[in-house]
């Protein structure tokens, strides 16, 4: 028996969604057992079934940790601060 | 063989259902039937779209070695970083659709044959160019590209969201840099009135001619391969713009934008578009000399494509 990992596409264009994963003897099985499983509402725009051996995930490498320095700059939050600044160029500019 | 009889469907269906998906607001994938002149028309755009984050890359990139402080090089250097990502996504995108390789694209773009953003033919010439280019023009960049997350071909729309989140924050550090000179010296202040006086009129060119001088909206349009026209994304623009400019000070380099109040809408004066044609036959300022750095990279990396072919 292999695992298979299902993926769907439920919404129409959206991205492809991890569903859940499957066991089956060969592919064309998964495929059956895919159909069944999570198909069999109607609601399944696209399928990807894949056999969990195919794929590379972070034990197969090492996943990524972040920076080893701060980058609080590469999210929004960090410019919170704009506003402040902001303000204090319309207070001198009232003056 | 009756089956495939049973199945067989005109061009003119086809049309019917693909432009019935899209009129239903719904989105078309790769392996979809598509007319040739969507196909077209979308590889045109997105080859484009591309194009213009690799080369928008190069006038920051210029800074980098430039940059005020550590913490002004690291923000750029991680800005930077986020366009060449884009382009690499969207060059993905067109490989798919077009069975062009990006190298094909590449060498296609340093001929000069290939366009690029308005924008990106200009020379950035002080910090204060750094600082309006990140605020203004990714502000412009992120009303058209904030439309295109609607566009008709679902995998370039969802890679528009992403990206669009990625410029939300370019945005926002570009903000900081200009509140920064306009809450500095005189010297600082008239260095960034300078710059945006550069800048003011490409930016306006960045979201294409008049809409009565751009023939193929309607087709993109209908399509929804082009969500907003030219001027109803011009107007967005203006409309969110010209307050935040004004508040802190600056002055606007047309004298005769002003708001209308009867049709709610932005007047603006002679945006000069003479000079915007001459851009679209690549001759610009800066479209000489950055494509020959494009060139340059392309020739220096050469041996990392051999490797991993």
């Amino acid at each position: 028996m292999k695992i298979f990992e299902v993926f769907a596409r439920r919404e129409i264009g959206g991205p492809m969604v991890h569903i859940s994963s499957l066991k089956a003897p060969d592919i064309e099985t998964a495929i059956i057992l895919a159909k069944e499983t999570f198909g069999r509402r109607g609601d399944v725009l696209e399928f990807w079934i894949i056999d969990r051996e195919h794929i590379l995930s972070n034990k197969d490498f090492d996943i990524p940790s972040g920076p080893i320095i701060p980058k609080p700059y590469r999210l929004g939050d960090y410019y919170r601060r704009n506003l402040k600044l902001r303000e204090e160029i319309k207070s001198k500019l009232s003056k | 063989m009756i089956n495939v009889l049973y199945n067989f469907q005109t061009m003119e269906d086809k049309l019917l259902e693909f432009e019935d998906k899209i009129k239903r607001g719904e989105f078309i994938e790769a392996d979809d039937w598509m007319p040739d002149e969507y196909r077209k028309q979308l590889i045109r755009l997105i080859k484009m779209h591309a194009n213009s984050e690799l080369m928008g890359a190069l006038p920051e990139g210029e800074w980098i070695p430039k940059a005020p402080s550590i913490k002004r090089k690291l923000q750029l250097v991680s800005k930077v970083q986020d366009e060449v990502g884009h382009a690499q996504m969207i060059y993905r995108v067109v490989e798919d659709l077009s069975g062009i390789s990006r190298e094909e694209m590449l060498e296609e773009l340093i001929s000069g044959k290939a366009k690029f953003h308005n924008v990106f033919h200009y020379p950035a010439e002080n910090w204060a160019d750094v600082a309006i280019i990140a605020w203004l023009v990714d502000g412009a960049a992120l009303v058209t590209q904030g439309a295109l997350t609607q566009c008709s071909y679902g995998p370039y729309a969802r890679i528009m969201k992403r990206i669009c989140w990625e410029e939300s924050v370019h945005l926002k550090y570009g903000e900081e840099l200009v509140l920064e000179l306009a809450n500095g010296t005189k010297k600082q202040r008239e260095m960034l009135q300078d710059a945006l006086n550069r800048w003011w009129f490409p930016i306006m060119h960045f979201f294409g001619p008049p809409d009565e001088e751009s023939p193929n909206t309607q087709q993109a349009m209908k399509w929804r391969i082009k969500i907003k026209t030219n001027d109803e994304m011009r107007q967005e623009y203006l409309k969110r713009y010209v307050p935040l400019i004004k508040e802190i000070g600056l002055e606007i380099p047309d004298p005769d934008l002003h708001y209308d109040e009867k049709s709610g809408k932005w007047i603006t004066g002679n945006l000069h578009w003479d000079e915007f044609k001459k851009i679209l036959n690549n001759d610009g300022p800066k479209t000489k000399a950055r494509l020959l750095l494009r060139e340059h990279y392309f020739k220096k990396t050469s041996i990392i494509r051999s490797l991993l072919a």
